[in-house]
């Protein structure tokens, strides 16, 4: 599903060519996809609620469901997170799938 | 029959049964070093949410949690708060360091500093300091059973000798099963430790006040500040919480033992999907902070905190019932330790023993010598745990300062071609400089912020500045 990551994996590396490989001096070719500008504006959104916006929400009045607000609000956000990841995933899964940094 | 003896005899019933599974997961299969530490990278979408999972519901979230909303109150609301955020940042970051880490066959976070930067020496330090912060976290755990046999067993059993018994057992699987024996005993925890914890959340405010409603009125009718920030405390205020936020959710994915952890996915998109649903999975938290606040009223003047928890369940329930928190409780400690001991020593042997001090060994005599190192890292745990007194959020706090100050090299190092070696150095040198310093003179928090996130920026900033003076082109 989504991206093409899932093709076969060699099993049971033999560990000794790893540090071969890692000592050669070679240089890291590996580049990291950016993710997508949306899908960073998503992550902001809990960021902001959870972290930055602190002093709006430290409250124990008004209580909600019968939990102080500060409560309330945090748990809440244990819900609305996965929300606004679930978005940054659609985002970030319809762009091609991941270029290995393969090329020189 | 006496109380004790139940609750002891569940609890115990509860640890062999984890270990059993633990042993037979990786009973028939050979263990390389590959199996050990990485799982072949061959675990589905199920195992990696154990696994993960696992880590997160350590000893800590259980006692430290309702132990810190019955010492101070207000500032506990950052579990609440990192709980949702650590996630966003795993979402971003950690299908790329997959990526690489197929692709170099990386098995531990120190090969990644030594694939990306090309430098036994960094990639060897990168190891040493893992190690040194793993060790506060894994003492926390040790703690933590100590505290759950004694309460347990009304003070039976002495809190050394438990924690030594079920120590040997850790150490005992992570020896036969590596990563596999983790992952599957996870499975078994979770379950009991989610049905126990909503049990418990959800009786104690109605077996003491009524309802979840009435016992929040009655605490804001007795003490209304110890519900908010800075609580019982005078300088974790609003700058403090989130600074500490901040620094917990992108110190989370740092941890040694976490990345090791994400190797063992098939794919970089099954931890993707994971970190998106994960939060949910802490939803329980918020009930571990109903228990501490009921305690601030049924049981005021506990001394330790991180008794609370287990306090009033000895308080509210049969021993029996006692029996099945305490062993969920134990499980919850063995399995994280058993993480970070078999993540430490990997790191011992496979980046910082060969590469420095014996270059000659043989891919056999690594596993060979990790295996030795276990044992040596569980005895060291277990004797700072046994000689020191800190409570389990102090020590947890001690453990990020360190491990986020790996943020920079890590993922700047990720996205970016242009920091360089001697930037990641300076940088890394000069946060865990600070942090320690600041650490050891009780200087936490200066300025209302939390010293491992000053410490953090002074990381970013050298990182970023050496990386600038000493790049080409």
């Amino acid at each position: 599903m989504g991206t093409s990551t899932a093709s076969p994996i060699k099993r049971a590396v033999p560990s000794g060519t790893i540090l071969r490989n890692m000592n050669r001096g070679d240089n890291w070719k590996f580049r990291a996809k950016r993710p997508a500008l949306g899908s960073i504006l998503l992550g902001l959104v809990p960021l902001i609620a959870v972290c930055l916006s602190v002093s709006l929400w430290d409250r124990v009045y008004p209580m909600v469901l019968g939990i102080p607000f500060n409560l309330f609000w945090l748990t809440s956000w244990m819900l609305l997170t996965p929300l606004c990841m679930w978005g940054a995933y659609r985002l970030e899964t319809r762009r091609p799938p991941h270029e290995d940094g393969g090329a020189p | 029959m006496n109380p004790s003896l139940v609750a002891l005899a569940v609890i115990s019933g509860i640890v062999a049964a984890g270990s059993f599974v633990g042993f037979y997961a990786g009973s028939h299969r050979e263990m390389n070093l590959e199996q050990w530490i990485v799982g072949g990278r061959g675990f589905g979408m199920l195992l990696v949410w154990m696994l993960m999972a696992g880590e997160i519901y350590t000893a800590f979230t259980f006692l430290g949690a309702s132990g810190w909303a019955y010492s101070k109150g207000g500032p506990a609301l950052y579990i609440l708060g990192y709980a949702s955020l650590m996630y966003v940042v795993a979402f971003y970051i950690l299908p790329e360091l997959w990526q690489a880490g197929r692709r170099y066959c990386l098995q531990t976070q120190a090969d990644f500093f030594q694939a990306r930067y090309n430098s036994r020496y960094l990639a060897g330090f990168v190891a040493l300091v893992g190690i040194i912060f793993m060790i506060p976290y894994l003492q926390l755990q040790i703690t933590g059973l100590g505290i759950i046999v004694e309460v347990a067993s009304f003070g039976a059993i002495p809190r050394t000798a438990a924690m030594a018994i079920s120590f040997a057992i850790v150490a005992g699987f992570v020896l036969t099963s590596g990563i596999r024996g983790v992952a599957s005993v996870s499975v078994l925890k979770d379950v009991l430790l989610l049905a126990a914890a909503v049990f418990v959340g959800v009786a104690v405010p109605y077996a003491y006040f009524g309802g979840i409603g009435r016992m929040f009125a009655a605490l804001a009718r007795a003490n209304p500040s110890h519900l908010v920030m800075p609580g019982a405390t005078t300088n974790l205020g609003h700058t403090w919480y989130a600074s500490t936020v901040f620094l917990v959710a992108v110190g989370f994915y740092m941890w040694p033992h976490y990345i090791s952890g994400s190797f063992t996915a098939k794919s970089g998109d099954i931890l993707r999907r994971n970190a998106v649903i994960m939060p949910f999975y802490s939803i329980t938290m918020p009930l571990m902070f109903f228990v501490g606040f009921a305690a601030t009223l049924v049981l005021p003047g506990l001394g330790n905190g991180d008794l609370s928890m287990l306090s009033m369940v000895r308080k509210t329930f049969p021993p029996w019932f006692l029996g099945i928190i305490g062993g969920a409780g134990a499980l919850t400690a063995m399995v994280p330790a058993a993480i970070l001991i078999l993540t430490a020593s990997t790191l011992f042997a496979k980046n910082l023993c060969r590469p420095i001090l014996a270059p000659g060994m043989s891919d056999q005599q690594v596993a060979t010598l990790a295996k030795i190192t276990v044992l040596v890292i569980t005895i060291a745990a277990l004797l700072s745990a046994i000689y020191s007194s800190a409570s389990l959020v102090g020590l947890l706090l001690v453990g990020y300062a360190g491990v986020a100050q790996f943020f920079p090299g890590m993922v700047l190092g990720l996205y970016s071609k242009r920091i360089t070696l001697p930037g990641v150095f300076a940088g890394l040198v000069t946060g865990v400089l600070i942090a320690v310093v600041l650490m050891l003179t009780k200087h936490d928090p200066v300025v209302g912020l939390n010293a491992g996130f000053i410490a953090l920026c002074f990381n970013f900033a050298v990182t970023g500045v050496v990386s600038c003076l000493t790049s080409r082109g």
